[in-house]
C-alpha cells in the first residue's frame, strides 16, 4: 500500500504530470473567461472601453504598452465597483481585455495607427474595428485547424478524464469554441514559421503571438462577433456538466 | 631581247616613282603616317586599276622587242636554223602586276593621301539625304479619309429577327420593334491628321538618294569602322598583355582550376568532443554531398523537449537555429560548414599549437587550403589587373572571414571558458575560437544556455545588453589557464535571479491568469531572466520564437558581418 502511494506521489510529481496540471489549469481559466465574456454580452465593450480609458490615463499610453502591475491594479478597482455576484465574471472578462490592451500595438502597425488617429473621431473605437479584422484572420486559422486539433485531443484523453471529451454538449449563450482547442492551437501556433511582426498595413497579416495574446484575441473575437460560428464537432461521449468545456449544441 | 611590254611597265613604274619623289610628292616618312582608311582605299583602287589595265594584256610575249645589242626595236626574231620565232624576254606576270600596282599606289599616295581621303569621306556630308526610307512629303501618298464625302454605311440588321422582318413584310406586324435595323457607326478617321510620325532610322537607300551617293555613303560608314582599328598599336598592347599574363600564369591557371574544381568559397569547421548525434555515427552535415543540407532546415522544429543522451542533438539543433534556420532571417550557406564530432579532448590546444598538422589529420586540410589558395589567387589577380591598368576586381575578404576554426569541448572536470587566437594556416591568418563547457543540460534553461554559448563562440560576446553571466574569456589555450567559476546563469539547481523590472511574483498573484503571463513578454533569458524556463507549468506556452528571434537576429548581424565568401 505504501509503495502504491509512493508510486502515485512520484508519478504526480514527474514533469509530465506537472505539464498536464498546467494544461488543465489553463483550460479552466480559458473556459471561465469565455463564459464571463459571453455572459457580459453588450456590457463587455463598455467594460473594455472603461478599462482602456483608465489605462490611458493612469498606466501610460502611446508606443509602449501599459504597465502590467498598473493594469492589474486598475482592473481590480474596476471590478471591485461591480456587484459582488458579478465580480468574478468581471475579473475573468477583464483578464482577456487587459491582454488585448497590451497587445494592440503588436497587432496594428504604426502606419495604420497614425491613419486612425488622423482620420477617426473615436480612435479607440476605430482601433477596435481594426483589431477585429485582424482577429478574424487568426480565427480563420483556428477554423482551419480545429478539426485536426479536436481529433488529436480526442485521441489523447480517456472518456473518464476530468476535462471530458472535446466534443461536449453545449449550453445556450456560450461561446462557439472550446477552450482546450484554443489552448492547443495557441500553444503550437508559433511552431510554424510566422512573421515576427507586421510591418505593412495588412488585415491578413497575423504576426507571431505569445500564448496569452493568441487566446485573448480569439476569446474576444468569438464572443463579440456573433456572426462568426465555429462549427462544433459531434458529441462522442457523456461529460459531467460542471467540467464540460464550452461548445455549441450540435 | 626584252619585250616592249615589260620594258614599258618597268619604265613607267620607275619614272612615276622618280617623278613623285623628285617633286616632293612622296616622302618615305609619310608612308608610316598613312591611315588605315587610306591604305584600304589606295589598295582597292590600285587593285581595280591593275585588273582593268592588265586584263588580257599581261599574258604571252610581246610582238615587239628591244634588241639590246643594236638598241633597235624588232618585230620578231626568227631562228633560221630551227625555223621558229624566238620569243622576247618578258617579266613574269606577277612582276608586271606588282609594278603596275606600285605605279598606281605611288600616284594615289602622291595625289590623294590622308587629307584627300578624309575629304572624300565627307564629300556628301553637305547634302545629306532626307534619312527616310519612305517619302511622306507627297500629300497624295497617304490619302486621308474625308468624312463629308464618305457614303453612309448601310444599316445593320439585328440577328434572330428574320421571322419578325418576314411578318412585317407580309403585313402581319405594324412595326419591327426591337428588330428594326440600327444605323451602323461610321468608322472614325484615324489620327492621320495628327502630328507626323518621326522618321524611322533607315539603313537602306533613302528615297531621294542617288545610287552613287548611297554607295559612297556605305563606303564612308565602312571607313569609319576601319578607322577605329589600330592594328599596330593593338598588337603592341596585346603583346604587352600577354607578356604580363605570362608572369602570372600560375595564378590564372589556379583560378580556373578552382572554378572548375568547385573549390568552396568558404570553409568553417567546428570540432565537438561529443559523439555524433546519429546512430550511423556521422552527422547530417557529413552526409553525402548529394543531399542538400538546406533541406534539413526547411522543417527544423522551433523547439523541442530533449531526452537524456541527446546532448549532441541539442548542440546540432542550436547550431541550426543560429546559422541555418530560415525563420530567423538571412542564413549562411550550410554547405560551407563541417561539424567534426567525437573530437579529441585536446582538439582546441592542437588547433592552436599545430593547426596544419591537425587539419590534415582530421581530413579538413584540403578544403581549408583550397579556400585559402583561392583567396591568395584572387589577390594575385588584383595585382595583375593593376599591372594591366584595368579596373580592379573586388578585394577578397580577409582569410579569417572565409576560414574559421572552432572547437567545443564538453568535460566535467574543466571550467567553462571561451576565447580565441589567431594562427597561421598556409601563410594566412586564421582565427581559432574555443568553448569549454562542463556539462550540457537538457532541461529548463539548459537549451537556451547552449544557444547563448554557441553564439558567443561563433560571433564573440554581445556588445550591448550582454549576458550578465559571460564565461571567462581568455586568449590562451583553453586547457592552460583554468577559468573562474561557472556561469551564474546556469547553476546546477536552476535558480536564477530575475533581471531587474521583471518580477516573477506577478505571475503567481490572485486572478487575471492570462494578463499575468504578460510578464513573460519582457523576460529575456539571454539577458538574464532565466526563471520562466525553470517552471514546468510554463514550458508549453513559453514564447520561444519571440524570445529567440531578436537574439538570433542580433547574432546573425554580428556573425555575418565577420564572415564572407570568395
Amino acid at each position: 500500500m505504501g509503495a502504491a502511494v509512493a508510486v502515485v506521489v512520484v508519478s504526480s510529481q514527474t514533469p509530465g504530470a506537472a505539464a498536464t496540471r498546467a494544461t488543465e489549469a489553463r483550460v479552466a481559466a480559458l473556459a471561465q473567461s469565455l463564459r464571463a465574456l459571453a455572459a457580459l454580452g453588450a456590457e463587455a465593450p463598455r467594460l473594455e472601453a472603461e478599462l482602456a480609458t483608465a489605462s490611458r490615463q493612469r498606466c501610460g499610453s502611446g508606443e509602449r504598452p501599459p504597465v502590467l502591475p498598473c493594469l492589474l491594479l486598475l482592473a481590480q478597482e474596476v471590478c471591485a465597483s461591480r456587484p459582488a455576484a458579478a465580480r468574478a465574471s468581471c475579473v475573468a472578462a477583464a483578464d482577456v481585455m487587459l491582454v488585448n490592451l497590451r497587445s494592440a500595438n503588436d497587432w496594428v502597425d504604426e502606419a495604420t495607427r497614425v491613419r486612425l488617429v488622423r482620420g477617426a473621431a473615436d480612435y479607440h473605437r476605430a482601433l477596435l474595428e481594426e483589431l477585429s479584422a485582424r482577429y478574424a484572420a487568426l480565427a480563420a486559422e483556428l477554423v482551419l485547424e480545429e478539426s485536426s486539433l479536436l481529433a488529436e485531443l480526442a485521441l489523447e484523453r480517456a472518456p473518464a478524464s476530468p476535462l471530458g471529451a472535446p466534443s461536449a454538449p453545449a449550453r445556450a449563450s456560450v461561446p462557439t469554441v472550446q477552450p482546450a482547442v484554443l489552448d492547443r492551437f495557441c500553444s503550437r501556433r508559433d511552431h510554424r514559421i510566422r512573421p515576427p511582426r507586421c510591418n505593412a498595413p495588412s488585415a491578413t497579416c497575423v504576426p507571431s503571438l505569445s500564448w496569452q495574446r493568441c487566446v485573448a484575441a480569439l476569446a474576444w473575437f468569438v464572443t463579440q462577433e456573433p456572426a462568426v460560428v465555429v462549427p462544433a464537432p459531434r458529441s462522442t461521449s457523456t461529460v459531467p456538466a460542471d467540467h464540460s468545456p464550452a461548445g455549441e449544441p450540435p | 631581247m626584252i619585250g616592249v611590254r615589260s620594258l614599258a611597265v618597268a619604265i613607267l613604274a620607275t619614272a612615276t616613282l622618280a617623278l613623285c619623289v623628285g617633286a616632293g610628292l612622296l616622302r618615305w616618312g609619310a608612308l608610316g603616317e598613312l591611315s588605315a582608311v587610306t591604305c584600304v582605299l589606295l589598295g582597292a583602287v590600285a587593285a581595280a586599276a591593275v585588273g582593268l589595265v592588265g586584263h588580257g594584256s599581261l599574258s604571252g610575249a610581246s610582238r615587239v622587242a628591244l634588241d639590246l645589242r643594236r638598241l633597235q626595236l624588232v618585230f620578231s626574231v626568227i631562228d633560221v636554223r630551227r625555223g621558229e620565232v624566238l620569243p622576247a624576254l618578258e617579266l613574269p606576270g606577277w612582276a608586271l602586276r606588282g609594278l603596275l600596282a606600285l605605279t598606281f599606289v605611288t600616284i594615289g599616295i602622291s595625289t590623294v593621301g590622308n587629307h584627300g581621303v578624309e575629304r572624300l569621306r565627307t564629300l556628301g556630308a553637305g547634302s545629306p539625304p532626307t534619312g527616310r526610307c519612305k517619302d511622306p512629303a507627297a500629300p497624295a501618298a497617304t490619302p486621308e479619309p474625308d468624312e463629308a464625302e464618305a457614303p453612309a454605311p448601310p444599316p445593320v440588321d439585328q440577328a434572330g429577327c428574320a421571322l419578325v422582318r418576314r411578318a412585317f413584310a407580309l403585313g402581319y406586324s405594324k412595326s419591327l420593334g426591337t428588330c428594326a435595323p440600327r444605323a451602323a457607326v461610321a468608322p472614325k478617321a484615324t489620327a492621320a491628321a495628327a502630328a507626323p510620325e518621326p522618321p524611322e532610322p533607315c539603313e537602306r537607300r533613302h528615297v531621294d538618294e542617288p545610287f552613287l551617293h548611297f554607295a559612297w555613303r556605305r563606303w564612308a560608314e565602312l571607313a569609319d569602322r576601319i578607322a577605329s582599328v589600330r592594328p599596330v598599336a593593338d598588337t603592341s598592347e596585346l603583346a604587352q598583355e600577354v607578356g604580363a599574363k605570362l608572369a602570372w600564369v600560375d595564378a590564372l591557371t589556379a583560378t580556373s582550376a578552382h572554378a572548375l574544381g568547385a573549390t568552396p568559397h568558404a570553409s568553417h569547421h567546428l570540432w565537438i568532443s561529443l559523439p555524433a548525434p546519429r546512430d550511423e555515427g556521422i552527422s547530417w552535415l557529413q552526409q553525402p554531398a548529394h543531399r542538400r543540407c538546406e533541406e534539413r532546415y526547411v522543417h527544423l522544429p522551433l523547439w523541442r523537449r530533449w531526452q537524456p543522451g541527446q546532448e549532441s542533438a541539442l548542440v546540432e539543433h542550436a547550431l541550426g537555429q543560429l546559422l541555418f534556420a530560415a525563420r530567423f532571417g538571412t542564413t549562411t550557406a550550410c554547405s560551407n560548414y563541417r561539424l567534426h564530432w567525437g573530437a579529441p579532448p585536446d582538439a582546441c590546444e592542437r588547433l592552436i599549437r599545430e593547426p596544419e598538422s591537425f587539419l590534415r589529420e582530421q581530413g579538413a586540410w584540403r578544403e581549408v587550403a583550397g579556400v585559402l589558395d583561392r583567396r591568395r589567387r584572387g589577390l594575385e589577380l588584383r595585382a595583375l589587373a593593376a599591372e594591366l591598368g584595368r579596373p580592379l576586381p573586388p578585394e577578397p575578404p580577409p582569410a579569417s572571414a572565409v576560414v574559421s576554426l572552432q572547437c567545443v569541448v564538453v568535460e566535467a572536470s574543466r571550467a567553462p571558458a571561451v576565447g580565441g587566437q589567431v594562427v597561421m594556416v598556409a601563410g594566412q591568418r586564421v582565427g581559432v575560437r574555443h568553448l569549454v563547457l562542463p556539462k550540457i543540460r537538457l532541461t529548463q534553461d539548459g537549451p537556451i544556455e547552449v544557444v547563448a554559448r554557441l553564439a558567443e563562440l561563433l560571433a564573440g560576446a554581445q556588445p550591448q545588453g550582454a549576458s550578465p553571466e559571460p564565461l571567462a574569456t581568455t586568449g590562451a589555450a583553453p586547457g592552460s589557464a583554468p577559468s573562474p567559476s561557472a556561469s551564474p546563469g546556469a547553476t546546477a539547481d536552476g535558480a536564477s535571479p530575475a533581471a531587474p523590472g521583471q518580477d516573477p511574483a506577478l505571475l503567481d498573484g490572485a486572478g487575471f491568469p492570462l494578463a499575468r503571463l504578460e510578464v513573460l513578454e519582457s523576460a529575456d533569458p539571454f539577458s538574464g531572466a532565466r526563471w520562466p524556463l525553470l517552471r514546468e507549468d510554463l514550458a508549453e506556452i513559453y514564447p520561444t520564437q519571440r524570445v529567440l528571434l531578436p537574439f538570433i537576429e542580433g547574432f546573425r548581424r554580428r556573425y555575418l558581418a565577420q564572415r564572407g565568401r570568395l
